[in-house]
């Protein structure tokens, strides 16, 4: 006989125990291998979901809040023919069907053209014309609409000029379209389109570009270049910079009918001030600016208590002569008002604050000379194109996006308003003009230049040179790549399944090494027959170790095996039960057989080595004992170490428990830390209390005392039970009061909610502010209520319901003093002095900017710290560096970088109102002011939450994997219990002998069922207490909190669910295995 | 009379199947208290089966065991726990010692059915020990105690509640020469002083020899 045929016969022999031992290591293989499989399952849906909303494209051109001309994707097609280029006009909008019925705010409206179909592998979309739409299937499900249907769609009105910016009127901001739908479009034919890193799947109407256009009343404008190719992005950038023109920045050369002179104006109004740097370097150059303002008056007539007043009127600029003071009128104005050269004119005229906020201001000049009307001055083409104003056939007619009086108006101004248009009626000098009207959009609103000095082909040498897509916030970003990138490196489900997974898996690999250990136990006289027969102590290690290695190859592959089933369990519960976390319906399996073989190697290996020590374990005993059987041999050393280490992690844990109950602020994890410690301790103390109940001397014997000297028999075995219980108890009890009940105090200003009634989101932005009485009475808003609003920039949603890496969130720009008070912070920077919302508004030293962001989007989202730095691009194309100041506390803001109103307008001055607002009021009226603002906003695409609500909803991902947590933790205390069950039925299986015997010498059979029930009540209740102890300390803070539900309610139940089970296990094996028990049989049996 | 066995059959297996072995056939026996009977007999001939009904170890498949006058064989599960442990003591071939008790702990052992270890029973425990010569073991746990001192452990568990009857199944079988001649001294000696009717069932002649009565058990009855 070989060592091997041993081997294999001593485990066929044995096949039954070591079928035990096998499913041990089978568990462990089935909950890693899962969990491995589960991460790259999720990576790859991921992926996959990457390219569900990207289809082909691999590249993207971007800008946000502004438009090109859309033939430049042509021109990028032609300059390089490795680029596939495809203009797309992206708005927002909201869908409406069933009159009223189903509404569905946030929707993206994409204008495409033939070309898109490329991108989306379907030639479908060169057919959209007119009103006709394809929309996605999940709008068509919301909707409950088909194809065929008719839909109304209201779009976000784009504009070509910032919607902010002064005399643009902002009375008309969507516009509306009854839409008639062609196709339902499937995530394959490009259903899913997003430029968003994230896998939820985004409402969409795809609809002609031109018909877009039509309806902004564009021309040929795109916002957004999907680029296919296999270049790197810099040659991508390369081509768009080439084909960059004057007109993608939305520049305008005309020639001045009057003088032959050449113009550059923008659409924009004001000229961005990077191309004003770069149109004063042409040569001849001559700056306009021209100001629409309220009034002109002569101040001597108005002392006399003459009228001497011109309303409503445009006032340009003259470069060079004359002074700060000065001023020059037309001859109509001079003749309207009676003034002549040296006379005091008064001039007044709004500034433009965030949300319209309108600030009459007055400057005072005297007359420098008079302009005839025929002068070069006089030249209606000094004033910019503003809609409402520019194209009125009358006075009357205006819509400057400012308050007009109409009744102001004279019959004589509507004359001239006839016969100049806009002609500026008075000229101050440029640096007056700059200092009085240059605002956030930009400080010209033309530059001009003589004929003669001007070249086309300079100037556009020219902006070529000096302008970048970057400074007009054109990005070129290698979209697939970072979405790939970011699907790879999102959420690891991997990580984060072993980390849930993490009880159950020690529990499989105790209940490996305790079912081996018994195996032994029960070979031991063999062992020792082994030893006895000269086999060498390394020999025999071997012999059982390989009999080991056979045990958990034969597991590990029973449980690859199995873990493809639990994969699919697991799968099924994500997309159903537990779908708050990854949100998406895309998921899908993705085996890969490394990935098995990985697990497969490392759980036998886990599963070997805990063989491996339980055998070295036994071996360490003297031959004589295995011979006798002894359980216990006390190691004084050992003991006196345990002893040690017992008294030092109690001490840690009360040293660290003490001072953080002291502390101002409490730290949860080292509450945690704390109750681990003490778990140590304990579990080391109750070793202590075994091994003396063992030794104890000049004890009486009496039935009590039993179960007490029958569990110091094992204290190995005695020891499992009870860490298996106690760390199940303690998982359970610490994930049960960790779960948070956002509900909880949600009125108070500290809280998450901030205090705030409803959380608010717009699609179209709202312009003015909410809390202006004037407006409010304009809007028809009579509730008494207060809202904050905030400016957003675009990203990427770094919440936790996005699963994507993600580099950028959106950015709100609020009035921190707004804040102050409000919400309460986790982490604040200790640079930091005084309240962080008050720091917002400062700008350190070296240009970064404060930014205050929720903890857990900073921690998990961003995988960030506070004192960090996130690195952003603003409308300007610099790189802006946000300075993490602090972290808030769970709260409403989750996916979102705060900075303050004053950094963001500076660095977005395009942005365009408000989209997100907190409602502020009196609990009691909470209903109807939720009313009012539905109703009134209704056309805004107002979509609201109560704050709570929205707490809640983020939290159910919290809540969510503390589930999972518990229900794996569950299932680990269910294999703690399978533990208990086995070693129970085995040691009465040991002590047959030692209850036939009881019952010979007298004893009733439900006196020994009683003492064995006792023997492991005692484990069980020991387990229990120390797990339930340990966990109440760890998650002091939680209970101390009001944000969670944790009471002694859940808990006690908990403990008692977790001791009724083991109590009924307890006595179910106690019975079974006393009931119709042959006493002759047990004593005969040697 | 102490004991009464009055036409006891018993057998292994299914009655009327081929797998049916009876053991013992119509057997009866008498013992008076004092007795010491030795039961001899081949290997198989049923000589621990009968021990074992005299012991209320196991019941018959017919005839009735008598104790004192009563009817034995029809005690509950209960009655017949209090009947083993109030009359009887078991010596066992190997000792049965709780490894997890101290020798003292283990002669007390019998006592727990009936309540707390009392100060008389602690005395006679005490007693006995110094008796059998193992007074200086009385702390130790079998694992630390020779074969013939957890033996003799066992005779002085087998006496503790002062039973009339004392069965002995072979109890020098797993004992050398020296010790196997100690033990039926003592056997003798202590069930003398107590007079105490001992039935042992052994393979030893010399022992067999010792006892007042010798009966072997040939073909299911007793001769």
């Amino acid at each position: 006989m070989t060592q091997l045929q041993l081997i294999i016969r001593s485990f066929i022999h044995y096949f039954r125990s070591n079928l035990l031992v096998a499913l041990g290591v089978a568990i462990s293989t089935m909950v890693l291998t899962g969990s491995l499989v589960i991460g790259d399952s999720v990576r790859h849906s991921l992926t996959k979901a990457t390219f569900y909303r990207l289809g082909e494209t691999t590249h993207l051109v971007s800008v946000t809040e502004r438009y090109f001309r859309q033939e430049m994707a042509a021109e990028i097609e032609q300059d390089n023919r490795q680029i596939q280029a495809t203009p797309l006009l992206l708005l927002e909008g909201m869908a409406v069907s069933g009159g009223g019925q189903q509404r569905v705010n946030k929707v993206q409206v994409l204008g495409v053209d033939e070309d898109f179909g490329e991108i989306a592998g379907t030639l479908f979309y060169q057919e959209l014309v007119d009103n006709e739409i394809a929309i996605s299937e999940n709008l068509a499900e919301r909707l409950q609409v088909a194809e065929g249907d008719n839909i109304l769609v209201r779009i976000k009105k784009a504009s070509l000029i910032p919607m902010n910016a002064p005399f643009i009127s902002a009375e008309e901001t969507s516009v509306s379209l009854r839409a008639s739908i062609k196709k339902v479009v499937s995530k394959e034919e490009l259903g899913r389109f997003s430029l968003k890193n994230s896998q939820s799947a985004p409402y969409n109407i795809f609809i002609s570009i031109g018909r877009l256009n039509r309806l902004m009343e564009f021309e040929g404008k795109a916002n957004q270049i999907l680029v296919v190719s296999n270049l790197d992005n810099a040659a991508v950038l390369h081509s768009v910079k080439k084909c960059l023109t004057p007109a993608d920045a939305g520049l305008q050369l005309k020639t001045i009918e009057k003088t032959g002179d050449k113009e550059v104006s923008t659409e924009r109004v004001f000229m961005e001030a990077k191309i004003a740097e770069m149109l004063q370097k042409l040569p001849g150059t001559e700056p306009v600016l021209t100001y629409f303002v309220n009034e002109i008056s002569k101040l001597e007539a108005r002392s006399s208590g003459l009228e001497a007043e011109i309303p409503y009127s445009f006032v340009s600029t003259i470069v060079y002569g004359l002074g700060k003071n000065d001023i020059v009128l037309n001859k109509w104005a001079a003749d309207d008002l009676g003034a002549s050269v040296g006379d005091s004119i008064q001039l007044k005229y709004f500034e433009i604050g965030p949300l319209r906020k309108l600030i009459e201001k007055e400057a005072s000049f005297a007359v420098q000379y008079i302009v005839p009307m025929d002068s070069e001055l006089c030249d209606p083409d000094r004033v910019p194109h503003l809609p409402g104003l520019s194209d009125a056939g009358h006075c009357r007619e205006w819509e400057a996006g400012v308050p007009i009086d109409l009744n102001a108006i004279r019959d004589k101004d509507e004359q001239y308003w006839n016969d100049y248009k806009g002609t500026p009626k008075a000229f101050v000098s440029l640096d007056k003009a700059l200092e009085m009207w240059s605002n956030r959009f930009g400080s010209y609103t033309a530059f001009r230049y003589p004929a003669a000095m001007f070249g086309e082909a300079a100037y556009n040498a020219a902006f070529a040179e000096n302008i970048s897509p970057d400074d007009l916030g054109m990005l070129v970003e290698p979209v697939r790549e970072q979405g790939v990138k970011a699907a790879q490196n999102g959420t690891d489900f991997s990580g984060l399944f072993i980390g849930l997974s993490f009880f159950i898996l020690v529990a499989a690999v105790m209940l490996t090494a305790l079912l081996f250990r018994l195996n032994l136990e029960t070979r031991s006289a063999q062992i020792g027959l082994l030893a006895a027969l000269g086999f060498q102590q390394k020999q025999i290690r071997w012999f059982y170790l390989a009999e080991g290695l056979a045990i958990a190859v034969f597991g590990a592959v029973l449980g690859t095996i199995v873990s493809v089933f639990y994969t699919q369990l697991v799968f099924k519960v994500l997309n159903t039960l537990w779908f708050d976390i990854v949100r998406t319906n895309v998921l899908e399996i993705k085996i890969l057989p490394l990935t098995l073989i990985l697990g497969l190697l490392i759980s036998a290996l886990v599963s070997l080595l805990a063989i491996y020590i339980s055998l070295r374990w036994f071996q360490k005993k003297k031959i004589v004992e295995l011979q006798q059987q002894v359980a216990n041999k006390v190691n004084k050393k050992r003991e006196g170490f345990y002893s040690i280490l017992a008294w030092m992690t109690l001490i840690g844990t009360i040293v660290i428990f003490i001072s953080q109950l002291m502390a101002q602020r409490q730290d949860a994890s080292l509450f945690f830390v704390s109750g681990t410690l003490l778990l140590t301790s304990l579990l080391l103390f109750f070793r202590k209390f075994l091994l003396g109940l063992d030794k104890q001397k000049g004890r009486q014997i009496s039935i009590g005392m039993l179960p007490k000297v029958n569990l110091a028999r094992n204290i190995g075995r005695s020891l499992t039970v009870v860490t298996l219980f106690a760390l199940g108890t303690f998982i359970t009890v610490s994930t049960g009061s960790n779960k948070l009940d956002l509900f909880a105090g949600a009125q108070e200003k500290t809280r998450g909610t901030g205090g705030f009634l409803y959380f608010a989101e717009t699609t179209m932005p709202v312009l003015f502010n909410i809390n202006d009485t004037e407006k409010r009475t304009e809007e028809g808003i009579y509730e008494d209520f207060n809202v904050v609003q905030f400016r957003k920039a675009e990203g990427d949603d770094a919440s936790c319901l996005n699963l994507n890496r993600v580099a950028q969130p959106a950015v709100l720009g609020v009035d921190p003093e707004n804040l102050t008070g409000r919400f309460s912070f986790a982490v604040i920077s200790k640079e930091l002095e005084g309240n962080p919302w008050e720091m917002l508004n400062q700008t350190f030293n070296d240009g970064t900017i404060p930014a205050i962001a929720d903890q857990t989007v900073i921690q998990w989202g961003l995988g960030k710290k506070v004192g960090d730095i996130l690195l952003y691009r603003n409308e300007q194309g610099d790189t802006l560096r946000f300075k993490l100041i602090a972290g808030t506390k769970p709260s409403v803001f989750q996916g979102y970088v705060i900075i303050s109103d004053q950094n963001f307008l500076k660095n977005y001055p395009s942005s365009s109102g408000s989209n997100l607002f907190l409602v502020d009021g009196d609990r009691a009226n909470e209903q109807r002011i939720g009313e009012e603002l539905q109703s009134v906003f209704r056309d805004y695409g107002w979509e609201m939450e109560s704050t709570a609500k929205r707490l809640v909803e983020f939290y159910s991902v919290t809540n969510t994997y503390l589930s999972i947590f518990l229900a794996l933790g569950t299932l680990g205390l269910i294999l703690g219990t399978i533990g208990l069950a086995v070693i129970l039925a085995r040691t009465i299986l040991e002590r047959k002998r030692e209850i036939s015997m009881m019952q010979a010498l007298g004893f009733h059979i439900n006196s020994i069922f009683k003492m064995l029930v006792n023997e492991y009540i005692i484990l069980l209740s020991a387990g229990v207490i120390i797990g339930f102890v340990t966990a109440i300390v760890a998650t002091l803070p939680s209970f101390l909190s009001t944000n969670t539900d944790a009471s002694l309610t859940t808990v006690f139940s908990l403990v008692f669910l977790i001791l009724i089970n083991g109590f009924i296990w307890i006595a179910l094996l106690s019975r079974l295995s006393l009931k119709n028990r042959i006493l002759v049989k047990g004593l005969r049996e040697e | 009379m102490l004991l009464q066995l009055q036409n006891i059959s018993k057998g292994y297996g299914e009655p009327g199947n081929n797998n049916f072995r009876a053991v013992l056939k119509n057997l009866s026996l008498e013992l008076n208290q004092g007795d010491k009977v030795a039961i001899v007999g081949p290997s198989g001939s049923g000589k621990t089966t009968l021990l074992n009904l005299i012991g209320a170890l196991d019941l018959p498949d017919s005839g009735e065991v008598i104790f004192r006058g009563e009817k034995i064989t029809s005690y509950s599960r209960k009655q017949l726990a209090d009947f083993r442990n109030h009359h009887l003591g078991f010596v066992f071939q190997l000792h049965h010692l709780m490894p997890q008790l101290t020798a003292m702990e283990n002669i007390l052992f019998p006592v727990l059915p009936q309540g707390k270890v009392g100060k008389e029973q602690q005395e006679w425990a005490e007693y006995l020990l110094q008796k059998v010569g193992i007074w200086e073991q009385r702390n130790q746990k079998p694992s630390e105690m020779s074969g013939g001192e957890c033996q003799r452990t066992a005779v002085v568990r087998a006496l503790i509640n002062k039973p009339e009857l004392i069965l002995a199944d072979e109890p020098t079988g797993a004992l050398d020469e020296e010790n196997a001649t100690a033990l039926t001294d003592l056997l003798i000696k202590l069930s003398d002083e107590e007079n105490v009717t001992l039935v042992t069932v052994t393979h030893s002649s010399e022992l067999a020899g010792l006892m007042e009565r010798k009966l072997t058990l040939k073909g299911g009855q007793l001769q």
